[in-house]
């Protein structure tokens, strides 16, 4: 019986850090709310926003690359134009 | 005799009364124990939930900056090329320019696509809206458009 009450007492122990650790971790999470008193549906809007927020910044992050491919291209056909400009002037 | 057997009956009643007493302490301490337990886990299960909210958001956040970060590089990396590009097509305008001026004062046979024949000419101006020659005529001014595929390459459009 004493095993079981010691056996107890680490379990309260360690949800009581378990407990500390989420108070620590929700004093930063909670700074990224403009409320500090956030509910359930201002977050869900919240995530949701941010859900999308990540969609776009990806769509226009595969544009741009796309743009960035087609830039390299073009430079290295300048590049080959001018060297070939060059080579005429010689 | 009688004495031993009086200190028998009391060391026994005494660890009797003892284990009794251990063993109520023991119950109740497990008691409040288990009481304090629900208690904890009660409370922790709500801050879980929340606390899962909140990390979804952090996470999410956190994705934000970074992706955000990715673009802006990214940006800034296709504004170099541009400029770049922008630097070599300068160049090669000026390399163009100094290409067709050596041709400017040659004189040349021209016959435009459209067919009109412009005989002898002498070439007295070249850029890149096109040709400014002299024939017998007078001065005319020649599109790259209209000019056959050799003399458009020999001037560079």
């Amino acid at each position: 019986m004493k095993k079981e009450v010691e056996t107890t007492y680490a379990e309260i122990k360690k949800l009581q850090e378990e407990t500390v650790s989420i108070d620590t971790q929700m004093i930063e999470l909670r700074k990224l709310l403009a409320t500090t008193d956030a509910s359930e549906t201002l977050i869900k809007q919240f995530t949701a926003n941010l859900a999308n927020e990540v969609v776009g910044l990806e769509n226009k992050i595969t544009r741009v690359r796309t743009s960035l491919l087609e830039a390299e291209t073009q430079l290295a056909t300048a590049q080959k134009d001018l060297e070939t400009l060059r080579s005429l002037s010689k | 005799m009688k004495n031993f057997i009086a200190l028998l009956i009391f060391a026994g009643g005494f660890t009797g009364w003892y284990l009794h007493h251990e063993k109520n302490e023991t119950t109740d301490s497990l008691q409040q124990a288990r009481q304090q337990l629900g208690d904890i886990e009660k409370s922790i299960t709500d801050r879980r939930i929340e606390f899962q909210r909140y990390s979804t958001v952090g996470t999410l956040h956190k994705q934000v900056t970074n992706k955000q970060e990715e673009l802006k590089n990214l940006n800034d990396k296709l504004k170099s090329l541009g400029d770049q590009k922008s630097a070599l097509l300068q160049e090669q305008a000026q390399q163009r320019a100094v290409l067709r001026q050596v041709q400017v004062g040659k004189t040349l046979q021209l016959t435009l696509l459209t067919g009109r024949a412009l005989g002898q000419v002498r070439v007295l101006k070249v850029d890149d809206t096109g040709l400014s020659v002299a024939n017998a005529n007078g001065i005319v001014k020649v599109l790259p458009s209209e000019l056959p595929p050799e003399i458009k390459q020999m001037f560079l459009f």
